[in-house]
């Protein structure tokens, strides 16, 4: 489960120099202009030549580090579930309303806590919506639909 | 006396009922988070800015201001009676705090950390209501050239200032002034970096970044661990310090007031690096420092003053240059510009009674955490009974809600999600995310200076080196990046960081 390979400088350097290069190479549509007058493409070029630097230098002292500090393992899981319910939320909170929403989204979310703990997320997802309800439509008048949009 | 109208124009507006509900409501939510783990201002002022939209201006930033510092207040007693930061700006708090709670002075580790946090609170409002207006004057003087500069300088001493690696937190910081190109160019009108996408024209929500690397990502890495139960450390019996603690905490907390005063000015600094480097000096000229770490007062008076000083403070460039110098800051100036409210030297007298309103709701609010948080302390300690399982989905929840409040649509919260996944690859790979924050925030502001500098010069660059007061802030700049880079010195801050971390 836990590997004992990698090295958070290396994996930093390599980030930050992909985005560099990445930002620069979308940058280079925009004209750069001169520095009396500077184009849209000034600022994010120099920036992205900064941030490539930056990785690079980054990147080579993590290589030649003898002691690499080993990065977490990546927990995929975790990231995947509240990634999903976030999606979940902003796809269906105009379309299906507050009502149901909030509680398919709690439960969603809560597949990513130690072991999932039904009748105690059912609860919450239960008093979280009246609560949400309370609050931001009744309370606060937010735009936000209640109910499914064909009821 | 100028200031003694100003001060009665303040009271005025502070004392009105609504702005007193609302200085009421902001410090009990922020003492809340504050004793709560895992939920800290930022996140908390990101979720609660929506529902400010239909709120007057000014009642809006006394509540958002009240859970800032309330939140000071706070998190020193979970790190006193559980060794828990409630709070960042807690942590080290927990060091002597708790250790006093474990000998049975739990009631004076309090009562010490609450009198100072007022002591400071209370230095801290009368600086911002006597400098900031000097400062305002001043500023009227600054050119784009100045500006730039300051902010160069703003973003150096957060890099320096931040833990852990020094290149990676010039990255994070270049990382987020590239993060703040994104949107139309305002000179000509390019969409610029925006994927195509037209609700980025306006460059991305920063309440977008805030909660997904802050929130979302808190919750992908707390929620799956095991929880436990906190344990109190003592019953909460006599309040009053003896005699011998007293004498040991007031020069503790006057000196971590005045340190908190100076690091809240900086960028990037504000109350958690305040907190830190209190502890430190109190360490380093303690006549006896190997009480600290065995429950010294020393150890809770001076980082508990110096995070209020600081967070105090750190208002002070936000309202006069409109510069922020944390997140929290970054969100206030949201709140602010909502309201078309531009913050800046104008402030001062175009919404003055804004202004003074604000500061004079400050010292209100910092007494009535004084009231709120020594008699009623046993009442917050109940809060921790809450666990993670029900605070996470409340916390998601709110932000989600939040986000899809901001207009109305759910893409911020498609980009929420992605930050949460960046501000996870961010945690694994050690990287601070504040610098990231602070170089979004003023990049854009960068990037019109700069612009205007250079027009101005008619491209010749060395006029940020001709003008007096540019060239003084980079120079300044400059010097804080040498020293810092410098081995001998670098070794000694890693030093520093690594006990501040142990």
């Amino acid at each position: 489960m836990k590997p004992k390979r990698g090295n958070v400088d290396v994996e930093s350097g390599v980030f930050f120099t992909l985005s560099g290069l990445i930002t620069m190479l979308l940058s280079m549509n925009y004209s750069f202009g001169t520095a009396a007058r500077m184009g849209p493409g000034f600022f994010p070029i120099v920036l992205s030549g900064l941030l490539t630097f930056l990785g690079i230098a980054i990147l080579v002292s993590g290589l030649r580090t003898r002691k690499p500090v080993v990065p977490s393992a990546f927990d995929l899981k975790s990231v995947l579930i509240v990634c999903t319910a976030i999606v979940l939320f902003g796809l269906l909170l105009m379309r299906a309303g507050l009502l149901i929403t909030v509680p398919l989204t709690v439960v969603v979310a809560s597949f990513a806590q130690h072991e999932m703990k039904w009748k105690q997320t059912l609860v919450i997802a239960v008093a979280l919506t009246v609560f949400t309800w309370l609050v931001f439509i009744a309370g606060l008048d937010l735009r936000i639909p209640l109910l499914p949009r064909f009821v | 006396m100028e200031i003694l109208s100003h001060l009665a124009m303040g009271f005025s507006v502070a004392l009105s009922f609504e702005n007193l509900l609302y200085c009421v409501f902001g410090v009990i939510v922020g003492t809340a988070i504050g004793v709560l783990p895992g939920l800290g201002p930022l996140a908390t002022i990101a979720m609660l800015l929506p529902l400010t939209y239909t709120l007057e201006p000014t009642s809006a930033l006394i509540m958002l201001s009240g859970i800032y510092y309330g939140a000071q207040y706070g998190g020193s007693t979970t790190a006193i009676l559980v060794n828990l930061p409630g709070e960042s700006a807690s942590v080290v708090t927990c060091l002597d705090g708790h250790k006093m709670a474990q000998k049975g002075r739990a009631g004076a580790a309090l009562a010490i950390a609450a009198l100072g946090s007022f002591f400071a609170g209370t230095v801290g409002t009368a600086l911002i209501a006597g400098f900031a207006p000097v400062l305002a004057t001043f500023a009227f003087n600054f050119g784009p050239a100045e500006y730039f500069a300051l902010m160069v300088l703003g973003l150096v001493a957060a890099v320096t200032l931040a833990h852990g690696s020094l290149l990676k937190a010039l990255a994070m910081v270049v990382f987020g002034l590239v993060l703040g190109c994104i949107g139309i160019d305002v000179n000509s009108g390019v969409a610029r970096l925006d994927f195509g996408f037209l609700e980025l024209a306006e460059g991305i929500e920063f309440v977008a970044i805030a909660m997904g690397v802050f929130a979302f990502t808190d919750i992908i890495v707390n929620w799956r661990k095991k929880q436990t139960e906190p344990v109190l450390a003592a019953k909460v019996t006599s309040l009053m310090p003896t005699k011998q603690e007293f004498k040991e905490s007031w020069p503790a907390a006057i000196r971590g007031t005045a340190l908190g005063c100076v690091l809240g000015l900086l960028p990037g600094g504000g109350a958690t690096l305040s907190s830190f480097a209190s502890y430190t000096i109190e360490k380093r000229i303690a006549r006896n420092p190997e009480k600290f770490g065995h429950g010294a007062p020393a150890g809770v008076a001076g980082p508990e003053s110096a995070n209020n000083a600081g967070s105090q403070s750190s208002f002070i460039p936000m309202l006069t240059l409109g510069i922020p110098s944390n997140g929290v800051m970054a969100l206030m100036i949201g709140a602010m510009m909502i309201h078309d409210i531009v913050p800046g030297p104008q402030i001062m007298t175009e919404n003055a009674p804004m202004f003074w309103g604000l500061v004079v709701s400050m010292w209100l609010g910092n007494l009535m955490l004084l009231v709120l948080n020594l008699p009623m302390v046993g009442l917050w300690v109940k809060l921790l009974r809450v666990k993670y399982d029900v605070l996470a989905p409340l916390i998601l929840i709110f932000c989600l809600i939040g986000l899809y409040s901001i207009h109305n649509q759910s893409f911020e919260i498609y980009l929420a999600a992605i930050f949460a996944v960046v501000g996870y690859l961010f945690k694994r790979m050690h990287c601070e995310p504040a610098p990231l924050l602070l170089g979004f925030i003023l990049g854009p502001m960068m990037e019109e200076n700069l612009r205007r500098a250079l027009l101005l010069s008619r491209g010749d660059a060395l006029t940020f080196l001709e003008r007096p007061i540019s060239a003084g802030l980079l120079v300044v700049a400059a010097a804080i990046l040498a020293v810092v880079l410098l081995p001998a010195l670098r070794r000694k801050r890693e030093e520093v960081f690594a006990e501040e971390e142990a």
